[in-house]
């Protein structure tokens, strides 16, 4: 691997007696896109970012970041995970199933729908960490199975099929006119990003990812981060699934669906490197933010489903030319 | 089965088909067309598929109905020479699973059916194909088919056809050529269906404007033929613009984000022209988020409950639904032609399904049935619960 893993953390360079972290421009990059995006944005479509847009987008960026940094974990364990969209639909029919629109159980519907997504992540875990298999494969063949798992499931379910009222007004609310959502990314971004900086098991995680056998040889269990990386990032599409339904409201088979490549597409353009080790939660949202206001800027444009396909297609690739070439001139 | 309870079923068949006047609870066929169709002037197919749709349903055929909806087919116990087959290319919703229902109840009402069998393919091509070829290999009387592959089952149909069975399309599905490849095709005309969602949006709102419609998955040809019908009326109308033309997936979601958008695009939204009412909740979610009025005109093909739940819910006089139908009944119309196929009367080969477009009422949500249940669908309520029970 020719990059070295003193990009994935701040470099503390002494001036003057103070430690300042200085960035990677790896992780600028998509910072630099997403406000020339915003430009653009705001000089040809000023529509696009109005408030009531940037109200309507923020929660769907919302979502796409705690997918993404999901992701962004199984990339960094040097794997991939196409499960998701399958396990935000279990996670959201067990929420329902569990709680059948009532507020009185919606703790106990929550724990399930989070263990639910925990389970799936566990056996990803098992089958990727433990057995050696294709993150790919596997990923996709449980993707498979727990699609077919939620629809014989979703089958049985209450007729009312909705999520509970207390629920819905959480997920659907604001603070300080912020969606509750965007207040949750932040949260787990901020979390994430101390967790993989300043604790030892997170510089553990990124050196496994980096390198497993030099881990190894250091005495590191690599299995164990390899597989926890699984385990949380299920965890993440549970938080999603809880609060996608909630704000949904009446969550169908497909709410999953837009979350199996929108979550890699910002993860990659959040500088996450696809050869293990290098991310940042931070970069992560702002590429999430990138996706999402690219989305909408090409639908307000009026363009064609076909068209906007191809412009976020284009998008994409140029962000990831950008980061990439910004890694390498960032390099010393 | 036991051998009494079969006979104990076929004696209800028999008795049911023998009677000569419904239940004084039951509607009558006139009835129904009135109430699903908007109409009493329809194809003879149609009118032959109601008379028997309007028999009464007993607890016996009741239970024989369930029996075979549950275990995907069954014997009737009838004694009858034919065997019938529906084929699903997906089967996978509840709307799938009531239209395989009405299949089930109008082949209980003909005593000559002796056997009843169904396949779901969800949305597996080549399980699509061998299903078909399964059933052609067990020399069926019948085949009805949800097409959801479209020419992809060409060949296949074909050969069944070549081996003398009964072979019909339904719902808007197309493979080959009807009357030539396979017997008939039955759907509603989709072009006038465009047309009407827009004159139901005027009807709603004579100072109707801005219109925005509504589509399924990119690129798909139902959406694409309703809308170009749809944009054609628009012009014929004065000050009336379809604004935007935006995909949804046919998913809850889908309409979510395309009405998001629509919110943040236009300033004002008089109208919205969509097949999916269901999926139309997505949208009602969405002007709920933004904290916007409840205040256009929605136009829609088919008549899922929750969105009528979501309607009275929202209890807003701006906000008005006009619907047509989810015609789950086209899979009784497909098995009735095909009947009458056998019985060697003749049958068209496009069967156009009359359709009306009304206002939502009140009384129209069930809560007690799932709400993606068509509020049109001719299964009586008793065998839905029974249906969705335990759930």
């Amino acid at each position: 691997m020719h990059v070295s893993t003193n990009l994935a953390a701040p470099d503390f360079a002494a001036r003057k007696g103070l430690a300042v972290p200085r960035l990677p421009m790896r992780f600028v990059a998509i910072w630099i896109a997403l406000a020339g995006l915003g430009a653009i944005c705001a000089v040809l479509l000023p529509r696009s970012v109005a408030p009531i847009t940037l109200q309507t987008v923020l929660p769907f960026a919302a979502f796409l970041t705690i997918a993404a940094m999901g992701q962004a974990l199984v990339l960094m364990a040097r794997s991939i995970d196409l499960s998701v969209p399958s396990i935000v639909a279990l996670s959201s029919a067990v929420l329902l199933g569990v709680s059948h629109g009532n507020d009185e159980r919606l703790w106990l519907a929550i724990t399930a729908a989070l263990l639910a997504a925990v389970a799936i992540g566990a056996i990803n875990a098992f089958f990727v960490a433990v057995l050696r298999m294709n993150g790919l494969v596997v990923t996709l063949a449980t993707g498979a199975i727990v699609g077919g798992v939620t629809l014989w499931y979703r089958q049985g379910l209450a007729a009312e099929a909705k999520v509970p009222l207390g629920l819905a007004s959480f997920a659907g609310g604001h603070l300080w006119d912020v969606p509750v959502a965007a207040w949750f990314a932040v949260a787990v971004m901020a979390i994430l990003t101390i967790g993989l900086r300043k604790t030892l098991a997170g510089r553990r995680f990124e050196a496994v990812g980096a390198n497993p056998r030099a881990a190894h040889a250091c005495g590191i269990r690599t299995t164990r981060y390899q597989g926890g990386a699984f385990i949380l990032a299920s965890l993440l599409y549970g938080v999603l699934a809880v609060l996608l339904s909630g704000f949904i409201r009446n969550p169908t088979l497909e709410v999953g669906n837009p979350y199996l490549l929108a979550p890699i597409a910002a993860a990659v353009l959040g500088g996450t490197a696809i050869s293990g080790g290098i991310g940042s939660m931070v970069a992560v949202l702002g590429a999430s933010l990138f996706v999402m206001q690219l989305d909408q800027a090409s639908k307000m444009m009026g363009l064609a489903t076909s068209w906007q396909l191809i412009v976020q297609g284009l998008a994409i690739v140029a962000g990831m030319w950008l980061s990439e070439a910004s890694s390498k001139a960032g390099r010393r | 089965m036991t051998s009494w309870k079969r006979a104990l079923a076929g004696a209800a068949v028999l008795a049911l088909t023998a009677a000569a006047a419904p239940a004084a609870h039951a509607a009558t066929a006139e009835d129904l067309m009135k109430s699903r169709l908007g109409t009493t002037e329809a194809s003879p197919v149609i009118v032959e598929a109601m008379q028997h749709a309007a028999q009464p349903v007993t607890p016996e055929l009741r239970a024989k109905a369930l029996e075979c909806w549950k275990n995907n087919g069954c014997d009737t116990g009838t004694g009858g020479k034919l065997s019938v087959a529906y084929a699903d290319g997906f089967g996978e919703n509840v709307w799938r699973r009531v239209t395989a229902m009405e299949f089930i109840q109008q082949a209980l009402t003909y005593p000559e059916i002796g056997k009843i069998q169904y396949t779901s393919a969800r949305s597996d091509a080549s399980k699509a194909i061998s299903d078909l070829r399964s059933y052609i290999a067990q020399g069926v009387n019948v085949i009805v088919i949800f097409a959801d592959h479209g020419a992809a089952l060409g060949p296949t149909v074909r050969e069944a056809k070549e081996a003398g069975i009964q072979v019909v399309l339904h719902n808007g599905t197309e493979v080959g050529t009807a009357g030539t490849d396979y017997l008939t095709n039955i759907s509603e005309n989709i072009c006038e269906l465009g047309k009407a969602f827009v004159k139901a949006v005027r009807e709603g709102n004579p100072a109707a404007a801005n219109i925005v419609a509504l589509g399924g998955v990119p690129g798909n040809t139902l959406s694409s033929t309703w809308q170009a019908c749809a944009e054609e009326e628009a012009k014929s109308l004065a000050g009336l613009k379809i604004l935007a033309k935006i995909d949804t997936n046919w998913t809850q979601e889908g309409t979510f984000t395309a009405v998001s958008t629509a919110l943040s695009q236009f300033d004002k939204i008089d109208g919205y022209i969509y097949e999916y009412a269901d999926g139309f909740r997505g949208a009602v979610r969405a002007y709920q988020q933004t904290n916007h009025p409840l205040d256009f005109v929605a136009a829609l093909r088919t008549d899922e409950q929750g969105l009528f739940c979501d309607w009275e819910a929202a209890n807003n006089p701006n906000f008005k639904i006009y619907y047509s139908s989810g015609q789950n009944f086209q899979s009784r119309f497909a098995l009735t032609a095909a009947m009458m196929a056998i019985a060697g009367k003749t049958v068209p080969p496009h069967i156009d399904v009359p359709f009306k477009m009304k206002p939502a009422v009140k009384g129209l949500c069930n809560p007690s049935l799932p709400m993606e249940m068509s509020v049109s669908t001719l299964v009586d309520s008793e065998t839905l619960k029974a249906m969705f029970a335990g759930n």
